[in-house]
């Protein structure tokens, strides 16, 4: 188990590792000149443009600059945001909260309702799940976006009950703010986690050891929640894992839908304006949760089935 | 009034939109504390009788006739008052034991499950009950197992927990689908040895399912042959091994190859063995029977009951069947 473990963290160590390199060399290798952006097109000196080159490093060699970099990121310094003129970890700070907040929201809803739905579609065969089902595909089509755009129509302009945009202040009016950026991630990602909801308690459901505890005469609840649900949770929580990096990067649609400050508006930004140390660090943090991710997920999956415990064990 | 009372039972399933007839029409008694052997070929509908009487048949499934287990019709019973059924009055052991049991809970959730849930014992006591009854089963060190997943354990040990489940809620009838035919063959014959003597010593009504005439034999006072659906005959398990009275039956003792006699016999049936669903006018083994006559092609015999057992043979008392040949005339 130790050692499965260890080699888990090993693995996601050089999966970083190896994203920060293209992460870095993706940016280097971009059309557009920094410099033309620093300098906001008009035309400059020689000697001017020398000193920024001198500033940010560019004139150093690729390899060169980019150990420079993953060691400062190490040391938690990220360099200077070109366009605004702050320390590249300042903004992260202060666009992490919205980012944080909103996908824990999300999260939670599109467990909640996938679960709830996909069980209902589980053991209601006919037309609640064939409605269930319907809307899982409609969901699913529906681009973040879209489903933004539709929200912010009827419920913050149209009904008035949320804010258009923007972040709010404290927590309460920040929650506030967020349940309709939530509302839209739920609605690409719920069918995800409902989907294999229903398939996995089916499947479960039809089980022998199923079979067994209806021979004893349990209650249909107890074996629901005792033996379908307990067993579905393993495939349903790898799938929660996976789906949680694709929330992620989906929040960058809805955060500049909302025009929030978060993580992901920063990144889009920040590409779009090629203010590279901004961009490559963000990305560097997403790269990060990804990975990390993967190696809770693994944990979990061990928490819920014994027999993986059993052959982490043996190896 | 015997403990189980068996009636016309007949099972149909939806298959693609068709309804297929997969038990047409079942008799058989069971008196308390009895052992009686079910024994067929595959797809003869062994399994499904078991299930019918557990009410473990699948969804959708139609039935019709009538289970009286001690005088109460088993096929009426719905909700609470079936629970309370499979939970107190029978128990039922499957073929493979690793598919049965929950593999994400521990060997001791399984087995103080039933107790604590539908008997509403305390967890302390229902543990303490299912280490006495491991050890019963011939596993000592209960407590520890207890613990374990199911994987951890092997077939013949988990088959051994599945007797003691069964055992825990003392049921009046136990049901015991091929419960060996799953194991390594060094562990088949101690996990039937310890179903025998549990049986007996505590007055249960066993019924045991098997392709095995001669195991059948061994353990149960009386076996029924089954055959495409219907029972073809019942006796006296020594009486149906030496005299049997259906040529399926007297085929069936001829095709089981037997080591320790010197002859080796092949007299297989020949033929496949018909499906219920089949199974048109006539009698359902006529066309693989060697004395089937015209009446047996165009008519359907019933079971005859007789001293000792029934029959479901046109020609039952003009043959004289010995197992060893096959069948003489
Ligand atoms: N879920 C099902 N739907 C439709 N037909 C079924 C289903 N389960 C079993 N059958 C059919 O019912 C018939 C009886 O099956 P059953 O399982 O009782 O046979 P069995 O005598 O127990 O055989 P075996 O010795 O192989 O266990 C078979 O023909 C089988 O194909
Ligand atoms: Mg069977």
């Amino acid at each position: 188990m130790g050692r499965f473990l260890a080699r888990r963290i090993i693995i996601c160590v050089l999966t970083v590792a190896g994203a920060s390199f293209v992460i870095f060399a993706s940016l280097y290798l971009a059309p557009g000149d920094p410099i033309s952006f620093l300098t906001a097109g008009r035309p400059s000196s020689p000697e001017l443009r020398a000193a920024l080159a001198a500033q940010y490093h560019l004139d150093d060699p690729f390899l060169h600059r980019y150990l420079q970099w993953i060691t400062d990121a190490f040391q938690g310094n990220f360099g200077e945001s070109i366009a605004r003129r702050r320390p590249v970890l300042d903004l992260i700070f202060a666009n992490l909260p919205t980012t944080i907040l909103l996908v824990i929201m999300t999260l939670i809803l599109v467990v909640v309702v996938g679960v709830l739905f996909g069980g209902i579609a589980a053991f209601r065969r006919g037309p609640i799940d064939d409605g269930i089902m319907a809307a899982m595909t409609v969901s699913l089509a529906t681009p973040a976006f879209v489903s933004s755009i539709f929200l912010i129509s009827v419920f913050a302009v149209g009904l008035g009950w949320f804010p258009v945009f923007g972040p709010g202040t404290d927590i309460g009016d920040r929650i506030h703010h967020l349940v309709l950026p939530a509302v839209a991630l739920t609605i690409a990602w719920w069918p995800v986690i409902g989907e294999t909801a229903r398939a996995s308690m089916r499947e479960e459901h039809e089980r022998e050891h199923v079979e067994t505890a209806r021979s004893r005469g349990l209650t249909p609840q107890h074996i629901v929640r005792r033996h379908v649900f307990r067993n579905a949770a393993i495939p349903i929580s790898t799938v929660i894992g996976l789906s949680f990096a694709g929330l992620v990067a989906g929040t960058a649609i809805v955060e500049s839908a909302f025009q929030l400050n978060g993580l992901g508006s920063l990144l889009i930004t920040s590409v779009t304006g090629r203010d590279f140390p901004v961009a490559q660090a963000v990305a560097l943090l997403l790269v990060t949760v990804f990975a990390v991710t993967n190696v809770v997920v693994d944990l979990l999956y061990a928490a819920l089935d014994p027999r993986v415990q059993t052959s982490w064990s043996r190896k | 009034m015997s403990l189980l009372s068996i009636k016309d039972l007949k099972v149909s399933l939806p298959v693609d939109k068709e309804r297929r007839v997969v038990l047409r029409g079942i008799d058989l008694e069971l008196e308390a504390g009895e052992s009686v052997a079910i024994v067929g070929e595959s797809g003869s509908g062994k399994s499904m009788t078991a299930r019918a009487i557990a009410r473990l048949l699948p969804r959708r499934a139609v039935v019709s006739g009538s289970i009286l287990f001690d005088g109460r019709q088993v096929l009426d019973l719905k909700d609470a008052a079936l629970r309370r059924f499979q939970a107190a009055e029978m128990a039922m052991i499957f073929q493979d034991p690793r598919v049965h049991l929950n593999p994400v809970r521990t060997i001791g959730d399984f087995l103080v499950e039933g107790l604590v849930n539908t008997r509403g014992s305390s967890k302390k006591a229902a543990e303490h009950k299912v280490i006495e009854l491991l050890d019963e089963v011939g596993i000592p060190d209960g407590t520890r197992r207890l613990r374990q997943y199911p994987h951890e354990l092997s077939g013949g040990l988990l088959q051994r927990v599945m007797i003691a489940a069964a055992l825990a809620s003392e049921p009046r009838l136990l049901l015991a689908d091929e419960p060996s035919t799953a194991l390594d063959v060094s562990t088949q014959s101690d996990v039937m040895a310890i179903i025998d003597d549990l049986c007996k010593s505590r007055g249960m009504a066993l019924m045991f399912i098997t392709h095995d005439l001669e195991l059948a034999a061994a353990i149960c006072d009386r076996t029924a042959v089954m055959y495409a659906g219907q029972i073809v005959e019942v006796q006296g398990s020594t009486d149906l091994v030496e005299h049997p009275r259906h040529p399926y039956s007297a085929g069936l003792l001829g095709a089981k190859p037997n080591v320790s006699r010197r002859v080796q016999r092949l007299n297989a049936i020949p033929g496949r063995p018909r499906a219920a669903f089949e199974v048109q006018n006539g009698c359902a083994f006529s066309d693989r029977c060697r004395f089937a006559s015209e009446e047996c092609i165009a008519s359907e015999p019933t079971l005859k009951h007789e001293p000792g057992g029934a029959v479901r043979c046109f020609r039952a008392d003009d043959l004289i069947l010995n197992a060893t040949e096959g069948a003489v005339l």
